[in-house]
């Protein structure tokens, strides 16, 4: 029982340190990354403050302060960058299916799916370790982030933000497995960060988007990416909002993962493994 | 070779092209879709954040697209007909150098044709729309200064594209470092286009030094207000025939190292 | 006749980038990078005559694909000079390029997501063909290659074999007057090697174009190229006919068998007695390697043992290239 849970846990472990080693291999477009980090997270901030006091609407929103708590907040936790920096491990997959050297993972005593998730954790962790929470030290010290709103709030951001990671798997899973013939990796992705950081609450705080887009952002999982984490760093959820925003992350990393499985079961005998 | 070869290569290099998403079927459909959703929500998230407010530091909503687009627009120029400056590493790195060196023609022209990617023309048209479409809004046609101020406008950022884009991918691959810096500039200079009289002072600098400021909010402001923008606007083209010259020489250095060297694996 | 390729005193030394040891050693090699040079060439001097197809013929590493980097003008020698069809091929590199043709076995120069066809197309426009030109070109290619099925189909489809055919036919487009093939048949079997020697010898002759092929398998040159160049570690070992490099350095062969179960000691103390020069090993009581001295005892051996009950799985190997180059240069360089 134990021997066999081991077993079939060990493998994504070794995913999981195989793609971190890689990742520290790949450690200065880390480094770059914070650098590039540091300056969006400050233009946003200068464009929020001139778009703050010069709307009525914005200020009954949000105060000045916590309209940069926002801002800054949802650059350090920007999932987007992360596909950004590291498109070769993100989407290797893709590449790999397509060009039909999949048969080395299709080989293996793994199953595809996890396997993705397991390299996507890594690069996940990696950037909260060496981008993320650099950024949030020195953002803390110049005070323009406050600490999170109670101690429950802490514990439960990180919640959300292993949620978060689970539905930014689920996204870049479905994109693997749907749009693996194409050769268009690069605008595929480049619409994701676009629907992600419009609807995700990276560019703009999701209570300010405009009637029908709000209605649009919030039956599509983009939410739950960056808007909910942040917001319950900041301690806007509370009681049963808390629970229901938490419930429906969750609900979407579930579902996108069983989206992905039933895809994938579809997909995989139609993967031509070519070349001779 | 000749001009008229060349301008045939060329188009011959982009009927090719065209035809690998055509391949696919749906990915024609995929990549059309997906630039517009990429760019489309881009000039959205402008309209959003001006739906709050009427001007942002004293610029009105189409003078800030304006700058946003011009900038763009010269981006994908470049990328379009010269796509092989921002591949130069790939070429140096990945042996590509080889094939592109025994080809009758020069060697940036035949990387360009094979490099070219129809959606940078696409992102190119886009932008030339979004960009006119702001002009016709702030009446700048109607004006020949204007006109001319735009033309140099145009003119300055895509040299600037040219040279930031070949200086960042040669000067990594003379240096014989990694890409990384090319990522960075890549994924920050979407953000790099408002105004920037809104951004802290040492962010100006920054940007003035690093001279994304003259591909939009310079050359941009020159155009719009000719009689209180002239500084350092007017410098715009200069800068980038100097940016655009220094990139040459950084690819020359990069040409040479590799006439020497080859690729990676001496073998 | 004026030689094609001339190379006269060759020598390239490539200076590399060491990186320090230790944990900070990336750091420490970017501030203060330290370099070693390797030396890939030396010495080097050859000529190729108009219609030769000659074989480049080294070991890994030795320095083949540099020799044909120079030669084609992509990178510069150290020392000594290079002369192809008159011309300094990197001062001259576009008036050079109009006339050779090149196939870097390890890299491709056809577009992955579309058909050759597209590929070719875009060559014509690169080398300013004529449409009937063309035509003419690609008819003799696409029957000498065999490549009718294969133009139509995208390159990312084609077995590694149909994709070298077709990377050939794009080294060949312009007619060339000299081709360079670097390594063209590496993990090709033994059928696809065949086919590219045999189009090889038909374009030459048909066309007369030179040819310059370079492989590390002496098999590969076999039946091809008349005359070789051999070089190691970047030094010319011989330049002369393939038969005379066979016959006097290329003599030893091995033979490998499954001997029987009984009379195995008999059998091999007698192939002693008849050919003292023959050395062989024993591995766990089933397999003789012999090394045979000379070609003609290859045939009298393999009869020999052919004829005796219980033997099986009698392979002939060819001679490792190692064997030979260590064979050349122990006797000195013939001048061929």
């Amino acid at each position: 029982m134990v021997r066999a849970l081991r077993e079939s846990v060990l493998p994504y472990v070794g995913t999981w340190l195989a793609t971190f080693r890689s990742c520290w291999a790949l450690r200065m477009e880390f480094l770059i990354s914070i650098v590039v980090a540091f300056l969006i997270a400050v233009i946003m901030r200068s464009l929020w403050l001139a778009i703050h006091s010069a709307s009525e609407t914005v200020q009954t929103a949000f105060t000045d302060r916590e309209m940069v708590s926002y801002v800054v907040m949802s650059q350090i936790i920007n999932l987007a960058r992360i596909g950004h920096t590291n498109r070769r491990i993100v989407y290797g997959a893709m590449s790999r299916i397509a060009r039909g050297q999949v048969a080395m993972d299709l080989i293996r005593p793994q199953v595809f799916q996890l396997t993705r998730y397991a390299e996507w954790l890594a690069v996940f962790t990696f950037d909260a370790l060496v981008v993320g929470l650099p950024l949030w030290l020195v953002f803390r010290l110049v005070g323009w982030i406050p600490n999170p709103a109670s101690p429950v709030h802490g514990i439960l951001f990180i919640v959300s933000l292993a949620a978060a990671w689970l539905v930014m798997s689920g996204i870049h899973y479905l994109i693997v497995v749907i749009a693996f013939r194409s050769t268009n990796v690069f605008g595929i992705q480049m619409a994701r960060v676009a629907l992600q950081e419009v609807l995700g609450g990276s560019l703009i705080p999701i209570a300010l988007l405009p009637g029908a887009l709000l209605a649009i952002a919030s039956v599509l999982p983009f939410q739950a990416l960056v808007f909910t984490p942040v917001w319950i760093y900041l301690g806007r959820f509370s009681g049963a909002d808390l629970a229901r925003a938490l419930l429906v992350q969750w609900g979407w990393a579930a579902l996108l993962a069983v989206a992905g499985m039933l895809i994938w079961a579809y997909v995989r005998p139609r993967v031509v493994v070519f070349g001779g | 070779m000749n001009i008229p070869a060349i301008v045939r290569l060329y188009l011959h290099g982009v009927l090719t092209q065209i035809k690998v998403p055509a391949q696919y079927r749906g990915d024609t459909w995929v990549a059309i879709v997906s630039i517009l959703i990429w760019r489309g929500l881009r000039v959205g998230f402008i309209g959003i954040a001006f739906s709050f407010i009427a001007d942002l530091g004293g610029w009105t909503v189409w003078e800030v697209v304006l700058m946003w687009a011009n900038s763009l627009f010269a981006e994908f120029l470049v990328n379009s007909v010269a796509a092989f400056v921002s591949q130069a590493d790939l070429y140096f790195y990945q042996g590509r150098m080889d094939y592109a060196r025994i080809r009758p023609v020069p060697v940036m022209v035949f990387a360009s044709v094979e490099q070219m990617r129809p959606e940078f023309l696409l992102s190119a048209i886009f932008f030339a729309i979004v960009g006119a479409v702001a002009s016709i809004n702030l009446g700048l046609f109607s004006s020949p200064l204007s006109i001319v101020l735009l033309g140099l406008a145009v003119a300055s950022a895509a040299l600037l594209w040219f040279g930031i884009m070949l200086f960042m991918s040669s000067g990594a691959a003379w240096l014989s470092r990694a890409r990384v810096l090319k990522f960075g500039v890549w994924s920050f200079d979407e953000h790099a286009k408002y105004p920037l009289d809104i951004l802290p002072f040492p962010l100006q600098v920054g940007l003035t030094v690093i001279p994304y400021a003259f591909t939009s909010y310079y050359p941009i402001s020159l155009a719009l207000r000719p009689e209180t923008h002239i500084w350092p606007g007017i410098l715009s083209l200069p800068v980038g025939l100097a940016v655009a010259a220094i990139s040459l020489f950084m690819y020359g250095k990069a040409s040479s190292h590799y006439d020497s060297l080859g690729s990676a694996d001496p073998t | 006749m004026e030689e094609t390729v001339r190379v006269s005193g060759l020598s390239k030394t490539y200076r590399a980038e060491r990186r320090r040891p230790g944990r900070f050693g990336w750091l420490r090699s970017f501030l203060t990078p330290e370099y070693v040079d390797i030396q890939a060439l030396e010495d080097l001097s050859f000529e190729v005559l108009p219609g030769e197809i000659v074989g480049l013929l080294g070991p890994n590493g030795a320095g083949k694909s540099t020799t044909i980097k120079i030669l084609a003008g992509i990178i510069l020698p150290t020392g000594g000079g290079v002369s192809v069809l008159g011309r300094d091929p990197h001062k001259q590199r576009i008036e050079n390029a109009r006339e050779i043709g090149a196939v870097f076995g390890q890299r491709s120069h056809l577009i992955f997501d579309l058909p050759p066809i597209d590929s070719f197309g875009l060559l014509r426009h690169v080398y300013a063909i004529g449409k009937d030109d063309y035509d003419r070109q690609m008819a003799l290619l696409t029957s000498l290659l065999g490549l009718d099925d294969l133009l139509l189909q995208s390159v990312r489809t084609l077995s590694l074999g149909q994709r070298m055919r077709c990377e050939i036919a794009a080294a060949f487009l312009h007619r060339p007057r000299l081709v360079y093939l670097d390594e063209p048949t590496i993990g090709l079997d033994i059928e696809a090697k065949h086919a590219i020697g045999r189009f090889l010898t038909e374009i030459s002759h048909e066309q007369n174009t030179t040819v310059i092929l370079s492989t590390h398998d002496l098999s590969d040159v076999e039946r091809v190229c008349p005359r070789v160049v051999l070089i190691d570690k970047g030094r010319l070992a011989f330049d002369g006919d393939l038969g005379y490099l066979l016959e006097h350095h290329a003599r030893e062969r091995s033979i490998q068998v499954d001997l029987p179960s009984s009379g195995a000691d008999e059998l091999i103390s007698g192939l002693r007695r008849d050919w003292p020069g023959l050395r062989y090993e024993q591995f766990e009581g089933r397999f003789v390697v012999s090394r045979v001295p000379d070609r003609d005892a290859v045939t009298e051996v393999t009869r020999v043992l052919l004829s005796t009950d219980g033997v099986r799985n009698l392979r002939v190997a060819e001679p490792r290239l190692e064997d030979v180059i260590v064979n050349a240069f122990r006797s000195g360089f013939p001048d061929g």
